[in-house]
């Protein structure tokens, strides 16, 4: 083995203390890196199954599509599978009087297709052929006897068209005299399998699948056929390919001839996202920063160390004519010897904490999502070429400025021992304050500072580092947990009922329930085209108000074969009405006196800001006290207003309209026509409540706030586990740091000390000095370190301002407790090590020479 | 015919500016001829360290010239002077200056293995006989006593057969029998194998046995020649 190698492996043998110290430096920064990294792909992998469960696999649908293409298609290589869904055509059957009154008949070519597509099956199996069926659950639910699995059923399947001939779709409305079915077979199938409703297939729910070949005629059309690309990464060119045109990022991802499966391409090629994604992903990148510059200057200050340590023999080596190349080498090396072991125990323990990580949120979750959403725990290559890639260059970016360091240690200095004390001969004139309180100590302390600031340079680096990590990290904490607090706010009631139901007294008849006393019941207008109050005179509306009519009118014009848009002339207003009770109830509580007839304005529309923020405007001059005049459904109409308000009644919290809401009381109002559209209900159980009115009304849509908060809580556990994680081990790693830089400056200085206490310091004067000196550096890392937190807590701000509206907040208490914790630290670690160095002769650490 | 070996001209040095302006060496010049073993001596900051180091490239001259073996040592690089030192200057100090993780023999060849030369076992054998250490070749330095340690840095500047040794204060830290012995040694190694020595003591009874003294004063030169 080469000398120098020789020297690089005793070093870090003989120097236990150290290498460990650097050692665990490496690996908390790697496992830290390859955790960061492998919790985002294990995450990623998730989102990826269940968004496959979700919305099938393929990447780009395209509808009517000709047999003759699929030909092209099966040749190209960039894809993976291609499933072709054909229409077989519509069937009457008894809707019990719901519209449509038609089932829709696909066909798909095979068994694996409705796997590879998702549908998800409820009871039984797919169809095997094409005399079996599988139908969704929206028509299982109809009639629970005739359509049960085994069942055999006739339909008459034809043509849906217009009375002209035309045909239409699942996109075209019903139109009850205005359609017909057409080309009418007879057909027989038996029910094999029920599945989940698929509104992608049809809106109205009532769908039927079979399994039949497609036809092999070139000039026949699918009505869709889905593409899996092999590399969802290159999916501009494939779809160009595909498509025929140039496909880029901005191109529609839905038209009439093609949809995307946005929601797989986002968590497969990272485009398509939302800013709910930017923002999380602006997020991860800061927090990745944070780890490797933490981690570059936590081994970068133990290689200095060591190095500083070692200097003497730097010095002597280079005396007797080793090359700086030679030294850099050597302590390269010694940095590489330790990566080999850091970098792979990193790496395990980091996938061991993925493996912890995972396992406590899957079981803190498990009561909240099925099983397909479980998180799994999986090892991919990215991570670990990530850790391994970050680290080395961790490890040889600190090395390096450490190697610089011992290769310009010039030999004379280290046989003089001059090395590290360079004192300038400028005056130092001590402050007079510090004069005054602390005696000769304080001087002393003060001077040793000043004149050697590089060797305070590194502590307080450490400790500046540490507290910006904390105070950020902490407001990342603030920040992260104010979000997922803002989804959910806190309602007065915990079950929501969307109604389908037009008659109030059907409606009653759910409100019947046990459980259900103490509800609210909001209703909107029957007239679904001119069920808003008009308002033709617009000097009644604020400025924005009017900006919001502009371009909303937009026609096609025939002759120019193109769209046109001018300002609308009419503004809106949503009429809204409340069971008496409950707007007695809402008056009260607005603190209106007059009740006869009158109704509230809510006036607040919510914009986004171009800086992202959410702000509400004001779209009409009405105040309380005025009427509101305009036409309802063609009639003029006055409604008086009582109030003006932003306080919503319960159920429409968060909707918005372009023209805001006007609240009345559905008795004051019974002339307007108003049918019955949210219950909101304040159960005391609301699950067993919503399972009783599922049981009995399985129509109906209704969610289950409590069931929803509870989730969130769990959510919210999860980010606090993560996050604190996080922060825990960042500390760790800055204790590591503090430790490692105060306990080798102080064994540095023995001599120093030595010699000073040879001299007559007593020990009392001699611990005041240094308890001084610890005072001086920790205020100057404090003062330094809050300022960087500051600013990283603000820059942390400003990745999430881009999503939520609410002002910065400073982390008072986070510097409060860093400052607390950092000078406990720093007094504990110095008591330790001045303990250690006291023990020593003073006369044998002075002669001490060959350290 | 006698060879010059080492020629220094106009040496000075200066440390510090201004008021803190300290000339160390001031226009110093003299020769030595190979296999001459030269004493200097002169009081405790009289500038005979400095002048050593200069001489053996560690530090540098603010004017003047160091010729040896009619090379101009100022005239290199950072890199090439580290080369040229380890092949033609064998430095040894009062403190020994040994690598503490390393054994006898890895400290004595040290210099031969940096330069990626074979290190021949027999001439390192002999070597060890003449240091009277082949006992102690695989102990660590803080296993030896001074005189020992002593002698481990002197082998470690004669192995490569250096054009020059230069000894500061060889003795300056060892008892009397110990330094008896290591200028024993130094002039034995000047015999035996026609080195070249400068050595740099304040002990004017070692600096007898040398074959010339030069006597350095504030700087410059005072008794020579």
């Amino acid at each position: 083995m080469n000398i120098l190698n020789k020297i690089s492996k005793k070093n870090l043998l003989l120097n236990k203390k150290r290498s460990i110290g650097t050692l665990i430096g490496i690996i908390l920064s790697t496992a830290l890196i390859c955790a960061t990294a492998g919790l985002l792909t294990s995450f990623q992998h998730t989102l990826i199954q269940v968004t496959l469960k979700d919305r099938g696999n393929y990447h780009i649908a395209l509808s009517e599509y000709s047999a003759k293409q699929v030909d092209t298609l099966e040749n190209n290589r960039d894809i993976a599978a291609i499933d072709i869904l054909d229409e077989i055509g519509y069937a009457e059957y008894d809707n019990q009087n719901e519209v449509p009154p038609y089932l829709h008949l696909y066909s798909l070519a095979s068994q694996k297709s409705f796997e590879h597509l998702s549908y998800s099956l409820i009871k039984g199996n797919f169809p095997k052929d094409q005399t079996e069926l599988v139908i969704s659950e929206d028509l299982y639910l109809i009639d629970k006897d005739k359509y049960k699995i085994g069942n055999k059923i006739t339909l008459e399947v034809g043509i849906r068209t217009t009375l002209d001939g035309e045909k239409l779709n699942e996109n075209n409305p019903y139109q009850e005299n205005d359609e017909q079915l057409i080309d009418k077979t007879t057909r027989e199938f038996t029910i094999v399998g029920i599945m989940e409703n698929n509104y992608e297939l049809d809106s109205y729910g009532g769908v039927g699948i079979t399994t039949a070949l497609p036809s092999e005629d070139e000039s026949t059309y699918h009505h869709t056929v889905y593409v899996e690309l092999k590399n969802p990464k290159d999916y501009e060119q494939s779809f160009s390919e595909i498509l025929g045109t140039t496909f880029t990022e901005d191109s529609p991802v839905s038209t009439d001839e093609y949809h995307l499966n946005t929601e797989l391409l986002r968590w497969q090629a990272f485009k398509f996202s939302d800013s709910t994604v930017s923002m999380l992903f602006t997020v991860v990148a800061i927090v990745i920063l944070i780890i490797v510059v933490t981690s570059i200057f936590c081994i970068k200050n133990s290689f200095d160390i060591s190095v500083t340590e070692k200097s003497r023999m730097y010095g002597m080596l280079a005396s007797i004519g080793a090359t700086k190349k030679q030294i850099k080498k050597n302590v390269i090396l010694e940095g590489l010897f330790l990566a080999l072991i850091g970098i792979p125990l990193g790496i395990l323990g980091g996938f061991l904490a993925v493996f912890v990580l995972v396992n406590i949120v899957n079981f803190l979750l498990k009561d909240f999502i099925s099983d397909e959403a479980v998180i799994e725990c999986t090892v991919s290559l990215a991570p670990i070429l990530l850790s391994v890639v970050l680290g080395i260059i961790t490890v040889y970016l600190s090395s390096m400025k450490a190697a610089k360091k011992a290769s310009r240690v010039s030999p004379i200095e280290s046989i003089r021992n001059l090395s590290d004390v360079k004192i300038t001969s400028r005056k130092l004139k001590v402050p007079k304050l510090i004069q005054k309180i602390f005696p000769i100590g304080g001087v002393i302390a003060y001077k040793n500072l000043k004149r050697s600031k590089k060797k305070y340079r590194t502590t307080v680096i450490s400790l500046v580092i540490s507290i910006f990590v904390f105070v950020s990290l902490n407001s990342f904490l603030h920040y992260t947990f104010k979000t997922t607090n803002t989804y959910y706010k806190d309602y007065d009631y915990n079950v929501l009922i969307t109604s389908t139901f037009e008659d109030k007294n059907k409606l009653l008849e759910v409100l019947n329930t046990p459980g259900t006393e103490d509800y609210t019941l909001l209703y909107e207008s029957s007239y679904t085209v001119n069920g808003y109050l008009e308002i033709t005179d617009l000097s009644n509306l604020t400025s924005f108000g009017k900006d919001l009519l502009k371009d909303k009118l937009c026609f096609y014009d025939e002759t120019k074969d193109e769209y046109a848009c001018q300002d609308e002339t009419v503004s809106r207003i949503t009429l809204m009405a409340m069971d008496d009770e409950a707007y007695q109830e809402y008056l009260k509580e607005l603190n209106v006196k007059d009740t006869s007839k009158t109704a509230i304005l809510l006036d607040n529309y919510a914009v986004e800001e171009e800086t992202g923020k959410r702000i509400e405007k004001r779209i009409y001059r009405y105040e309380a006290g005025d009427t509101i005049t305009g036409t309802y459904n063609q009639q003029p109409l006055s409604i008086p207003v009582s109030k003006v308000t932003t306080a919503r009644p319960r159920g429409i919290e968060n909707s918005y309209t372009d023209g805001g809401y006007l609240i009345v009381s559905e008795k004051d109002y019974r002339n307007l026509n108003f049918v019955p559209y949210l219950v909101t209900i304040n159960a005391e159980d609301a699950s067993q409540v919503v399972q009783e009115i599922k049981n009995q009304f399985p129509e109906l849509y209704i969610v289950n706030f409590d069931q929803n908060a509870k989730s969130d809580k769990a959510v919210n556990q999860i980010v606090s586990i993560f996050l604190y994680g996080f922060i825990t081990v960042i500390t760790l790693i800055g204790v590591t740091n503090i430790f490692n830089t105060i306990t080798s400056n102080l064994e540095l200085r023995q001599r120093e000390f030595a010699t000073l206490k040879s001299i007559g310091m007593t020990k009392k004067e001699f611990d005041h000095m240094i308890n001084l000196e610890t005072i001086f550096y920790c205020t100057k890392a404090l003062v330094l370190g809050t300022i960087f937190g500051i600013i990283g807590s603000y820059a942390i701000y400003l990745a999430y301002a881009k999503k939520l509206d609410f002002g910065y907040y400073l982390p008072v208490k986070a510097i409060l407790l860093s400052a607390i914790a950092i000078f406990l630290l720093v007094f504990i670690i110095m008591k330790y090590t001045m303990k250690r160095i006291n023990k020593q002769n003073i006369i044998d650490t002075i002669r001490k020479e060959n350290i | 015919m006698t060879m010059e070996i080492l020629r220094v001209e106009n040496l000075t040095k200066v440390y510090g500016k201004g008021s803190t302006k300290v000339v160390a060496l001031d226009q110093v010049s003299f020769s030595v001829n190979k296999g001459e073993f030269v004493a200097i001596v002169g009081a405790s900051g009289s500038g005979k360290s400095t002048l050593l180091h200069i001489i053996g490239g560690v530090d540098r001259p603010t004017k003047g010239k160091v010729y040896i073996a009619g090379e101009n040592i100022y005239d290199l690089n950072d890199d090439n002077l580290a080369i040229f030192r380890r092949r033609q200057v064998g430095l040894i100090y009062q403190f020994y200056n040994l690598i503490p993780i390393l054994n006898v023999e890895e400290n004595i060849t040290l210099p031969l293995e940096l330069d990626n030369r074979k290190v021949d076992k027999e001439q390192l054998n002999e070597l060890l006989t003449l240091l009277g250490l082949e006992s102690r070749r695989k102990h660590l330095p803080n296993q030896l006593s001074g005189g020992q340690q002593q002698r481990t840095s002197i082998g470690r500047a004669l192995i490569t057969h250096p054009a020059i040794v230069l000894a500061d204060e060889p003795t300056g830290n060892l008892d009397t029998k110990a330094s008896d012995e290591i200028v024993a040694l130094l002039k034995k190694s000047n015999k035996e194998y026609n080195q070249t020595i400068i050595m740099i003591t304040h002990n004017l009874e070692i600096a007898k046995e040398a074959d010339r003294i030069i006597q350095i004063e504030d700087g410059k030169i005072k008794v020579g020649d």
